[in-house]
């Protein structure tokens, strides 16, 4: 762990060695996402207030006795552990340490370790701030556990736009400024409606994989949607043209295209295995198409009537 | 041993429905490959050497071994290249010398 994260910690190994420390206060929330539920404890009164505001829809009161999948729990990091990152504010990336027992982030004013076994659980560490800044480490967190947890699922989380007519439900992804979030305003112009614009996970379930909002979305606004998943209906990898057209891709394309849109489990040499399976199952179970697609809103008939539409 | 090369650490390979796809995890990028280059990365992960993987591939393909080899040295520094292949530590010569 020695060059963990140096450019956001003093000294992953200090912070992080022993696994414990103070608990930020003695409120907890329990998420019920996909692979879930999961349960933050240690949380203040203000940022957990802040939590349930925001997963509004996604909260669920974990019956007594009922154990929540997976548990992080929320410790108080001292400043001077943390690099003062002020000078160079904005967006950052999360550093990942990837080993075969679990993962170490680090970002601006937090780090974290999570672990697969005995079970899957974690611990985060989170710098004094505003509830915001809290607020957005909590959400990166999360959303490495969850990349986690689904791939351990048979699923994964995918960086896509997801849209619904409520009956059949499509995912669309591709380069980045491939369009995701534009196929999304094309399609809630035309009457359907967008899961998120940014991410989903995509689960294998009855009957084929199934679509759950992530509760985190892009250009579109923040968003949490209630359980339970929608089936999927068709994948298209997006492609801006002047004109709209649908084609087949070779499951080769469709694999290699996927694995690069599945975030943070994609570098981890120990999961990629894992992850070229589910993915090879995601593309047997609902092949791939290329979606051509213009600015001018017809792609949605198309797509209406794709074949894995 | 002959000319002999392996996947980088790095790389991860699956091959779906006859064809590949290469992760290359360092510089996140992925290679798509086509029948042969399958055949050729499968010999080569096998821990064949060079040269009997052309000897494999001439009675699996109808090629003339001229182009066989021709075809398998290109292709393997091609894949040096892209970072997907490295020698073994045995040997550190370059794709077609002998």
């Amino acid at each position: 762990m020695t060059d963990f994260a140096t450019d956001y910690l003093v000294s992953a190994g200090r912070l992080m060695s022993t696994g414990t420390g103070e608990p930020r206060g003695d409120n907890e929330i329990i998420i019920d996402f996909a692979g879930g539920p999961y349960r933050f404890s240690g949380l203040e009164s203000g940022l957990a207030q802040s939590l349930q505001r925001r997963y509004a829809l996604l909260r669920t009161p974990c019956p007594s006795g009922t154990k929540a999948q997976i548990h992080i729990n929320v410790f108080r990091a001292e400043s001077h552990h943390f690099v003062d990152t002020r000078p160079r504010l904005g967006a950052y990336d999360i550093d990942i340490d990837y080993q075969e027992s679990g993962v170490c982030v680090a970002a601006c004013d937090f780090a974290g370790s999570m672990g697969w076994e005995p079970e899957f659980g974690g611990t985060l560490w989170i710098a004094d701030g505003q509830i915001e800044v809290m607020q957005t480490a909590i959400e990166n967190f999360f959303r490495v556990a969850a990349a986690y947890r689904l791939l351990d699922l048979g699923g994964v989380l995918l960086h896509s736009a997801g849209v619904t007519d409520d009956t059949r439900t499509w995912i669309f992804y591709g380069k980045s400024g491939a369009g995701k979030s534009t196929i999304s305003r094309l399609g809630a112009k035309s009457g359907h409606r967008v899961l998120s614009d940014d991410m989903n996970a995509l689960v294998p379930g009855d009957g084929g994989f199934h679509v759950h909002q992530f509760p985190f979305s892009g250009e579109m606004g923040q968003t949490a949607g209630a359980r339970p998943g929608r089936d999927l209906c068709g994948i298209m990898n997006l492609i801006q043209a002047p004109d709209n057209r649908l084609a087949t891709a070779r499951p080769s394309e469709a694999l290699g295209t996927l694995v690069i849109s599945s975030p943070i489990v994609n570098n981890d040499p120990s999961r990629c295995e894992r992850l070229f399976t589910n993915l090879s199952r995601l593309v047997e179970d609902t092949p791939v198409e290329y979606l051509m697609f213009s600015l001018d809103g017809r792609c949605w008939d198309l797509i209406g009537k794709s074949a894995t539409g | 041993m002959g000319e002999a090369y392996r996947l980088r650490p790095d790389v991860r390979y699956r091959n779906i429905g006859g064809e590949g796809v290469l992760l290359c995890q360092e510089v996140a990028e992925v290679i798509g490959v086509n029948e042969l280059g399958v055949r050729v990365i499968e010999l080569i992960d096998a821990d064949l050497s060079v040269a009997a993987v052309i000897e494999r591939l001439g009675s699996e393909f109808d090629a003339p071994p001229q182009t066989l080899f021709r075809d398998v040295h290109r292709y393997i520094g091609e894949l040096i290249e892209a970072g997907v292949l490295e020698s073994t530590p045995q040997q550190s010569a370059a794709p077609g010398e002998r």
